[in-house]
């Protein structure tokens, strides 16, 4: 609501400055005719009360609004912007839009992303609470809450202000008239609608519409006439009502100094021109006898003759002196004083022309000629390039904005010929272009993407338009206008928005990181599917609809039914539609190439989700998450979950950086427990896979400073001595990133952390790269010690394994250092040696006991 | 003498009504007032109400009665005048009154009848 009202505003301010102009004409002209009979010039402000209201649909080249930029548009306000004829009225200055609906995208992305969840290791977001038994993801409760900005906050204060400001001015009118009302109460029926009163200064006119004529008790016969005739052709006029039309717009435009000077002039003109209707009907003779009727209802007080509803006698002096120079105008001033009327109401009333030369223009589908003169306010998109007339070859399609709402889509073809398409669209703005075969017919089809320029959180539509090439030039096969359901997703016009009811396509419109993608919504049956770069078939009725999107079938189903409030984009560049069923499109195939395991822990907590790839994309893995027992018989408490889904062939963001579709996401029921031996197993969901759907894969080498920063804080905590001690500037194992949970994987053989040199510069003893020969020279004690010199031994934790029993186990597989140390018959005894009897030591220490190393803790019953 | 209430021209003309009429049904009333002033029912009995407070006229029983009669009302209205406006000297008031015209003949032997009763009485 409050989007609605800044537009209104945006829009009044506009109007009110149109408003200033346009009365400044009219006082012009009317200083210009002020010689002329005062029924001129009341005609004038006619002018002014019709552009309060509105402008005409006519363009004219004289209108004002050709010199005001706010005015040079073609938007039809709050009519339909499906619309696609031109309705042409002056619409409001775009550019302001378009600043304030960027400032609004920014915000609102930043705002989500800042609300993606980043667990740190205390957080979990999987409750073992029971849930359907496909494992839903917990929703998403992260809805970016918007905080008004000052902008708002100072616009609503502004709007509230004009609001109390029109109330203030309508009241006053109406308290003046109930009070007018009561004094005349009393007032006795001479004739007609004519009254008598007491106690009233001056004569005057109440009422709109039965209005009463009121005159004093007494007054000479002269005077009464003059009075009389003057208050009759008031009424015959109908004045009163044109006054009280003139003050409601007063209320509405009370903030515009202007408006308070043409409400005066207006009412001083509308007075004059009585008199002269008046003179001319008495017969200039009386006009001394009419003046000094005037004079002797000269009063002070102006208010009664400026109030709404009642004519009271005021400006005598500036009347008399009018009257005194009235006469009846000749042949020629008529005419000039009626010319300049009509020139000032064209100027004031018509609206900008369009800039084309010609007058005949037709409305968007057809070829037109751009006027050059705008083309530098044209704001070129990038270019498409797209096979149209399927000759093998691709053209080059531009795409240009233009502020009014214009979009220009051009071609040039083989043979040199340009073809043009227009497409109008209010406040829209082209945010994408893809050009795919849609309907096989072996020509590319434009798919454009236009969005509101006010940015979703306006609710305004977006527009989807296709295009295509046909009997050489363009032509749209279908153009569908969508209004934004939720934040989520666009409803297309013309499709049902009830699901449930039959089919119907929604375009979500998604932005991330690097990628923008278009996907349609398709359902089937009551199923929500969605689908991604689907292949469409033109139905002669409805248009196109997706023909091809069974891959994502099943996972999606309650994605989407949850909803995201993510937004969505067009697939920029020239990619082309992909066989969904296809594996990888990058040399080799890239799930094959993956390392074994992908690790998702913190380091901490005693948890961790390991998760393996095979060749075609499908993973499995397991989340487990250590905590000790709270007793009763159980040493622990295991939350665990074995999941395993589908990843869609990968796609390529650039050499080192894939995203793939993560569908068929499937666990076990969680809640649910079973005990084995002193182990307490909570089926969970998977930690580390939070409303999981896309991955983005991080290749090694890719630069360290360009990943997302959640990916950042993840592997700083699971390998933070790593990242401490050397400076990393790229990636030297994989990373697989969940985008939605804000959550990274990484390929956690240690060994492939260190690079070569900076191990053996800093490390001389670093245990992994002494050769086997080293290892068994060295005596027991100083294997020891270059073990525990070795930053590689607090693997032994980092797995997350609580059991260091388990970690040593693991780790001396792969270290030979370690291993052999282990062997040795004297490794206790240097153990016992060295003065630290903690951390590693302790733990190496333990192992070679035999000792439990949780004996300390079960004691203390402490969560380890 | 009493205090005098002056009246204002409409309830001036309302009192007309009044002492043509009197003693008259208030309905009655109500319906000559809307025929000749085009008062509605609440503004007549607004102005009923308030003459009766200032002493003209009595409302009992749906009868509106008169209390100071019209040759009454017009000695207290004229008698105001004159102290008023010219000190309560009847002469100034007569000359002023006059001021420069004629008067008929007829004009002439009223008021010498007046002044001679007037004169008459006093004695």
């Amino acid at each position: 609501m409050i989007n609605t009202m800044m537009d209104f505003m945006e829009h009044f301010f506009h109007r009110n400055l149109t408003l200033a102009v346009v009365i400044g004409i009219v006082l012009l002209a009317r200083a210009l005719l002020r010689k002329t009979p005062k029924k001129y010039v009341y005609a004038l402000w006619a002018i002014v009360g019709v552009r309060m209201l509105f402008a005409l649909p006519i363009t004219t080249p004289i209108s004002v609004a050709q010199y005001l930029p706010w005015e040079r548009t073609q938007v039809s306000t709050g009519e339909t912007l499906a619309d696609q004829s031109v309705t042409v009225q002056s619409g409001e200055d775009l550019s302001v839009y378009r600043d304030h609906a960027e400032k609004e995208l920014e915000e609102l992305t930043r705002q989500e992303s800042e609300a993606l969840p980043v667990s740190t290791a205390e957080e979990k977001e999987f409750t073992p609470e029971g849930n359907a038994d496909r494992g839903e993801l917990a929703s998403d409760s992260n809805k970016p809450v918007r905080k008004w900005s000052l902008k708002e906050i100072s616009a609503t204060g502004v709007f509230g202000l004009w609001l109390f400001g029109m109330i203030t001015i309508l009241g006053t009118g109406m308290v003046s008239y109930v009070r007018v009302k009561k004094r005349v109460g009393q007032a006795v029926l001479l004739q007609d609608n004519i009254w008598e009163c007491d106690d009233i200064a001056t004569p005057f006119v109440l009422g709109v519409i039965r209005p009463k004529i009121y005159i004093p008790f007494h007054l000479d016969e002269e005077r009464k006439a003059c009075i009389l005739e003057h208050e009759k052709i008031h009424v015959a006029h109908g004045d009163p009502l044109v006054k009280l039309v003139a003050y409601l717009l007063l209320a509405i435009y009370w903030c515009n100094p202007f408006a308070w000077l043409a409400y005066v002039c207006f009412v001083r003109d509308q007075e004059m021109r009585c008199d002269e209707a008046v003179i001319t009907r008495l017969g200039a003779e009386r006009k001394k006898c009419y003046g000094e009727t005037l004079l002797s209802f000269a009063t002070e007080k102006h208010v009664l003759g400026y109030s709404p509803v009642a004519f009271g006698e005021s400006d005598a002096e500036r009347r008399i002196k009018n009257l005194l120079n009235y006469k009846k105008p000749s042949f020629w001033i008529v005419i000039v004083a009626i010319a300049v009327i009509v020139l000032v109401a064209v100027i004031c009333l018509t609206t900008a022309k369009k800039g084309k030369q010609e007058e005949n223009v037709e409305s968007t589908t057809q070829q037109e000629q751009v006027d050059v003169k705008e083309t530098e306010d044209w704001q070129t998109r990038p270019d498409l390039q797209a096979d149209l007339d399927g000759d093998g070859e691709k053209e080059t399609v531009s795409i240009k904005d233009h502020p009014s709402g214009k979009t220009l889509i051009q071609a040039s073809l083989k043979d040199g010929k340009e073809i043009e398409f227009e497409m109008q669209g209010a406040f829209m703005i082209t945010t994408e272009g893809v050009a795919a075969d849609l309907d096989g017919d072996g020509r590319e089809e434009l798919v454009f993407l236009q969005s509101s320029l006010a940015g979703s959180t306006y609710n305004w539509p977006g527009k989807l338009t296709l295009l295509q090439f046909k009997d050489g030039a363009f032509e749209p096969m279908s153009d569908r206008l969508f209004y934004e359901h939720t934040n989520a997703s666009f409803q297309l016009e013309g499709y049902p928005e009830d699901l449930s009811k039959g089919p119907c396509i929604r375009a979500k419109i998604e932005q991330s990181f690097e990628h923008k993608v278009l996907r349609l919504v398709y359902p089937l049956g009551n199923e929500n599917m969605v689908c991604l770069d689907c292949t469409y078939v033109t139905d002669p009725e409805e248009g196109w609809h997706v023909e091809r999107a069974k891959t994502y079938h099943d996972y999606l189903i309650n994605q989407t039914k949850l909803g995201s409030t993510r937004l969505f984009g067009l697939i920029v560049g020239n990619d082309p539609i992909e066989d969904l069923n296809s594996s990888a499109e990058v040399p080799g195939n890239l799930y094959a190439s993956l390392p074994e395991e992908f690790l998702f822990t913190s380091g901490a907590g005693g948890w961790s989700t390991t998760l393996h790839f095979q060749e075609d994309g499908s993973f499995q893995g397991t989340y487990r998450d250590f905590d000790a027992g709270a007793g009763d018989g159980i040493a622990w408490d295991v939350q665990i979950c074995e999941f395993s889904g589908k990843c869609s062939a990968p796609k390529k963001i650039n050499e080192l950086a894939y995203s793939c579709y993560v569908e068929d996401l499937t666990f076990p029921e969680t809640g649910r427990i079973s005990v084995e031996g002193d182990t307490r197993y909570t089926t969970a969901q998977p930690y580390g896979l939070n409303h999981v759907e896309r991955f983005i894969l991080y290749l090694p080498g890719y630069p360290v400073s360009e990943l997302p920063n959640e990916v950042y804080t993840w592997l700083n905590g699971s390998a933070d001595e790593y990242w401490e001690r050397y400076d990393v500037e790229i990636l030297p194992f994989y990373v697989l990133y969940n985008i939605n949970g804000g959550q990274a994987f990484s390929s956690p053989t240690i060994a492939e952390y260190v690079s070569d040199d900076a191990e053996r510069r800093l490390h001389p003893y670093e245990t992994e790269r002494l050769p086997k020969e080293t290892v068994d020279a060295l005596t027991t004690k100083e294997l020891l010690q270059a073990l525990l010199q070795s930053s590689d031994i607090d693997v032994i934790y980092l797995n997350g394994e609580v059991d260091s029993h388990q970690g040593i186990n693991l780790f001396r597989e792969s270290n030979y250092a370690l291993d052999a140390f282990l062997q040795r018959e004297d490794a206790l005894q240097a153990i016992l040696e060295i003065e630290e009897q903690e951390g590693v030591v302790k733990s190496l220490r333990q192992y070679l006991t035999g000792e439990d190393p949780y004996a300390e803790k079960k004691e203390k019953n402490l969560r380890y | 003498m009493m205090e005098y209430a002056r009246l204002c021209d409409s309830d001036y003309r309302f009192m007309c009504i009044v002492w043509e009429n009197a003693p008259v049904n208030s309905g009655e009333l109500v319906r000559l007032c809307q025929e000749e002033l085009g008062w509605k029912k609440s503004t007549t009995y607004t102005v009923i109400k308030k003459l009766c407070e200032k002493g003209y006229i009595q409302n009992d029983d749906a009868t509106v009665r008169v209390l100071i009669p019209k040759d009454q009302a017009q000695t207290n209205e004229s008698t105001y005048f004159v102290e008023r406006t010219f000190d309560g000297s009847l002469p100034s008031f007569v000359a002023a009154f006059l001021g420069g015209r004629t008067i008929t003949e007829e004009e002439a032997k009223q008021l010498r009848k007046m002044i001679r009763e007037h004169v008459e009485k006093e004695s």
